[in-house]
């Protein structure tokens, strides 16, 4: 489903970010990045919603090279390669049920139709007494299922997780990968980047370990103890 | 499509709502800039009108010799009459110029005691030549000097006039490229404030682009809320300055009518209403609309 290919990115000053990286995703896994900050989580992450681009190498989602879809396919590819981040990433001043709401008003749905959907997912993350509430009044566990709200309400093929428990405790991070080992179960591919050791441990899944920009190790399952 | 408008107008008025320091400023920024043009607006009126003026005290005259039979004279106001440019050519007759010498004297004894002693009307018929564009008197000159009618000519007042009347179509001429190069300065510099206006609501609202550009929202998908709210706040900047603008005439117009009688600013403003402030206002979200259009460029590339 999700190829890399030799991808190498540098940056200015000569900074290599990745270095020549190659790995498959199928359909349906729970993969897991791990390594220290700086080691290029992120930056895979971001290059698997085109935020940036590779120096070297391609990308390849469903056979199709990312880097050489139109800009108006890269939009829905977005909505297929969804995203949660450890900053939430909510429009704050909006309430939950617009925060929501944002993937189907992109593809025009009417008012009723972005009422039902957004109802179904609020009630499937227990939500749905916070649907008025503005996002910033929320805790932290609660902005993080708001934006996995956000992501399955588009109906996501795969979802990217770049540190969705950094900020949270850990009630709500238990909380957070229970409801993303479910969404997995359903079949939606997870792509999780932490550097939490419980997750690691109690995932039991593949793991890809980076160092400095570098695969260093591809296993199932992987263990944070071989870090 | 009545979901996309809507969802538009809401987003559009919700930045509106929701950034209040940033739409006061733009709001503040609007007002300033519609001033602006509407100052170079007026001062193209004022120009016009000074102009106009100027020249309504400036004639072209034709005396002719006293032997010149009236028949004659008409023939050459018919000629004249239908001059491009030509307002109108007035017979003055030799009574009338008479009378209206005696007006003139009425106040100096001596000219006004010898003109009563003498038994006959020593003044002659004359056309008076009224035309919007002095220029005009030049060709008119040029005419009358080529044509048969030269022999029953006096003189013309043309060539006494003619270094005042050059130098107020000189004047007119330059004060208008002085008028609209000040437009052009006013509408290079307003465009720059307003872009640096609308790219400080751009900034405020970089999060939410980025968020909506990583949910996969196209680049129309998040500008037609700014051009919305762009156009929200050109247009009640605008008004703002034509209650203000209107006011502030209103109450000066007795100033203005000393400095010239015949400018009449809100007169101006009232008779031209529709045409005026559709096409500043046009120009003014045009303006807008390409600004924001640049500002969010930079946003858009994620």
């Amino acid at each position: 489903m999700i190829i890399l290919k030799n991808i190498t990115k540098i940056y200015s000053q000569n900074t290599i970010a990745l270095d020549n990286i190659s790995f498959e995703i199928t359909s349906g896994e729970f993969v897991l990045l791990i390594g220290r900050s700086g080691a290029g989580k992120t930056t895979i992450l971001k290059m698997l919603r085109r935020e940036e681009d590779p120096t070297k190498g391609n990308i390849f989602y469903k056979n199709k090279s990312l880097l050489e879809l139109p800009r108006r396919r890269l939009m829905e590819i977005r909505r297929k390669i969804a995203s949660i981040f450890q900053d939430f990433r909510l429009l704050n001043n909006k309430t939950v049920f617009q925060n929501i709401a944002l993937p189907l008003e992109i593809v025009g749905l009417s008012r009723k139709e972005i009422e039902k959907q957004v109802l179904h997912v609020a009630e499937r993350l227990s939500l749905k007494k916070k649907l008025n509430q503005i996002a910033k009044t929320l805790s932290g566990g609660e902005k993080q299922k708001v934006s996995l709200a956000r992501c399955l309400v588009g109906k996501p093929e795969v979802i990217l997780a770049d540190e969705p428990t950094g900020n949270l405790d850990p009630i709500s991070t238990f909380e957070i990968i229970e409801i993303l080992k479910n969404l997995n179960k359903e079949g939606i591919t997870i792509i999780l980047a932490t550097h939490n050791k419980e997750i690691v441990d109690s995932l039991k899944t593949r793991t890809l370990t980076l160092e400095n920009g570098r695969l260093v190790r591809d296993e199932n399952p992987g263990s944070y103890a071989l870090l | 499509m009545i979901n996309i408008i809507l969802r538009i107008i809401n987003s559009g008025y919700s930045l509106f709502k929701e950034e209040k320091i940033v739409t006061i400023v733009n709001i503040g920024t609007t007002i300033l800039i519609s001033f602006f043009i509407w100052i170079g607006i007026l001062s193209f009126y004022f120009f016009n009108q000074m102009m106009i003026f100027l020249q309504e005290r400036l004639d072209f005259s034709i005396y002719f010799k006293k032997d010149v039979n009236r028949d004659e004279i008409v023939k050459v106001q018919k000629i004249l009459a239908n001059f491009p440019e030509v307002n109108e050519v007035q017979l003055v007759t030799q009574e009338e110029a008479l009378q209206k010498f005696q007006k003139e004297v009425k106040t100096n004894p001596i000219i006004f005691r010898a003109l009563t002693q003498l038994k006959t009307n020593p003044l002659t018929d004359y056309l008076i030549v009224k035309a919007d564009n002095p220029e005009i008197y030049s060709k008119i000159a040029n005419y009358l000097e080529k044509s048969p009618f030269k022999v029953n000519i006096d003189y013309t007042t043309y060539f006494e006039n003619k270094e005042i009347i050059q130098k107020s179509v000189t004047l007119s001429n330059k004060l208008k490229v002085l008028v609209s190069f000040l437009l052009l300065i006013i509408s290079i510099f307003s465009g720059l404030i307003i872009f640096n206006s609308i790219l400080l609501s751009v900034y405020s609202q970089k999060e939410n682009i980025e968020i909506l550009r990583l949910i996969g929202a196209s680049n129309w998908f998040i500008r037609m809320p700014f051009f919305f709210y762009v156009f929200l706040f050109s247009f009640i900047g605008y008004i703002i300055s034509l209650m203000f603008l209107i006011l502030v005439l209103e109450n000066t117009n007795s100033f203005w009518q000393g400095i010239l009688s015949n400018f009449k600013p809100t007169a101006f403003i009232y008779d031209n209403f529709i045409y005026l402030n559709g096409i500043i206002l046009l120009v003014l979200i045009e303006i807008n609309f390409i600004s924001t259009f640049l500002a969010l460029e930079k946003y858009l590339k994620i």
